[in-house]
């Protein structure tokens, strides 16, 4: 169990510079699903990396299952507890096979030989790459490459995968291929911290954090959020399609409230006696 | 493009070379290396291209393969065949180039040499032609890994050159990349004088060097994300077996050199 806390954070890179990140604070409690939204420069990236110790706070505290990433002693279980999946599947492949390179964070984790050929096996039929141990990354599509990243964290077992905007270099399908990747880590009560610009991401998690300016401006149960897109169109996000048409539906008076599943929606349409 | 490339010169066939440890074949090519001078006259010459031969026939490489690794020798092998024609002066004169007399013995010396430098490439060849980037690379870590306590970071060269090595496709398709990116803009690779030419390279070369540090920054990143702290602690996946038929391929490479030493010296 692994809860993430974060108490008055406050973070700059230098002295000069204002701050990336002022007075948040967040918990996130074991298994949820949170998505973290936000224009570019906003703080996302650099919340993620306080997470997992890669930075650590100017001011105020980070703890992870109440360790805090301040201490260098626990820097190493931290960031085994809270993996990271980041945006360039190019740039985080370390490797020269995919098998190799889910070994690679458990090399430095010290796992034993046989204990890290299971792992190996298990992690890679979970996001189902193991049919792929021995490409090379060149061979591999964008999706491939994230998938395998993500099984080489998996094999770290941790508690959190935070994803930094994870398929934002992808196409649509392999998009999808990490999204229900995701969904089945949610599943199995990981917590997802999921950085994206993409709202059709965020519409499948369970809460949605808003940064704006290094500060928390939303945080709310993902069906609450969109209840007021007016939000995010002010701020220049582009709805998907089906709460554009809801968004119409919604300020005509034909519909009360958005609903986030588009099924569940044209059912609803389809089933409705109101006439249009 | 890339979906051929081999990295490396590795040709992944099924061979017995090809199942032999990365150690073992390192220090049979060191040995040969040695072994390779003490061919002196027609016989010892022979047997050595003899073994040579049969060591290429078995690792079922392709013999293009060979030749494509010799054309870079080939110049220099001429040259030293064509400098020992023309300065050794025994045997008999065979015929005289422009006032200089071209004896027999010239002729043959000039061929041991060839043979033995050819021999050498073939045999360096034949290791990187039938061992893959990463056992290699495990390979000479593990000969670096007695250096370590003299200071030499055996783990961390190790890494380095499979980083290297994992990223050269990566490289490639970037550089590809710039160059399609450049000419749309106008830059032209062809034209000019060396000059100018070398001059439009820059919009080729600092793009790449720029992305190259990005990319070395995020690895970096994703390599302490992932808990990578250094050779201390640290376990593999990959193991070196060294089977007794490597003992066997270090036998047969030593009992070649002791008849070549006898046929020489006896």
């Amino acid at each position: 169990m692994s809860t993430i806390e974060c108490k008055n954070v406050f973070f700059k890179y230098t002295d000069e510079q204002d701050w990336i990140i002022q007075d948040l604070s967040i918990t996130i409690k074991q298994g949820e699903w949170v998505s973290i939204l936000g224009t570019n420069g906003s703080g996302k990236s650099t919340l993620a990396r306080l997470i997992n110790a890669l930075l650590t706070p100017t001011s105020g505290a980070v703890t992870v299952a109440g360790k805090s990433t301040d201490d260098e002693g626990e820097i190493w279980n931290i960031r085994q507890k809270a993996g990271m999946v980041f945006q360039n599947p190019d740039h985080q492949f370390v490797a020269a096979t995919v098998r190799d390179d889910i070994a690679f964070g458990l090399e430095n984790a010290g796992v034993a030989r046989d204990e890290m050929l299971k792992r190996i096996a298990s992690a890679s039929e979970r996001v189902g790459v193991d049919d792929l141990l021995f490409a090379e990354p060149h061979r591999l599509s964008g999706g491939q490459k994230q998938r395998a990243a993500i099984a080489g964290v998996l094999a770290l077992q941790p508690d959190i995968m935070i994803f930094d905007e994870a398929t934002a270099m992808l196409d649509p399908k392999g998009r999808k291929e990490v999204m229900a990747t995701m969904k089945q880590l949610h599943e199995r009560g990981i917590t997802i911290l999921m950085i994206t610009h993409e709202l059709e991401e965020a519409l499948e998690s369970d809460r949605v954090v808003f940064m704006e300016h290094g500060k928390i401006i939303n945080d709310s149960k993902a069906e609450e959020f969109f209840q007021k897109p007016e939000f995010l169109v002010e701020r220049d996000f582009h709805l998907p399609y089906f709460l554009q048409v809801q968004k119409h539906l919604v300020e005509n008076g034909f519909q009360t409230n958005y609903l986030l599943d588009e099924d569940e929606w044209v059912k609803s349409l389809c089933t409705s006696n109101s006439r249009m | 493009m890339l979906q051929n490339i081999v990295i490396g010169q590795y040709v992944p066939v099924e061979s017995p070379i090809h199942r032999l440890d990365a150690r073992s074949k390192i220090l049979a090519v060191l040995l040969m290396a040695v072994v390779v001078f003490l061919a002196n006259d027609v016989m010892t010459n022979a047997i050595l291209v003899t073994f040579v031969s049969l060591l290429v026939l078995l690792s079922k490489v392709p013999l293009r393969f060979f030749i494509k690794g010799m054309l870079p020798i080939f110049i220099l092998i001429a040259f030293t065949f064509i400098l020992h024609a023309l300065f050794t002066n025994e045997g008999e004169v065979l015929f005289t180039v422009l006032g200089f007399s071209v004896y027999s013995g010239g002729i043959i010396q000039g061929l041991f040499i060839a043979i033995r430098i050819g021999a050498l490439v073939i045999i360096a060849s034949l290791l990187t032609l039938t061992t893959s980037p990463i056992d290699l690379t495990d390979g000479f870590e593990a000969y670096l890994r007695p250096f370590k306590r003299f200071g030499v970071p055996s783990h961390e060269i190790a890494l380095m050159m499979a980083i290297s090595i994992r990223l050269i496709p990566t490289l490639l398709l970037e550089a590809d990349r710039i160059l399609k990116a450049q000419s749309a803009r106008g830059a032209d690779f062809t034209k000019g004088s060396l000059k100018t030419r070398l001059n439009t390279m820059t919009a080729f070369i600092i793009p790449l060097f720029v992305r190259s540090f990005k990319r070395a920054e995020d690895m970096a990143t994703a390599m302490d994300a992932r808990g990578y702290r250094g050779g201390e602690g640290r376990t593999k996946l990959r193991i070196l077996k060294w089977q007794g038929k490597d003992t066997v391929a270090i036998v047969l490479i030593v009992l070649f050199g002791c008849t070549l030493g006898i046929l020489r010296y006896v």
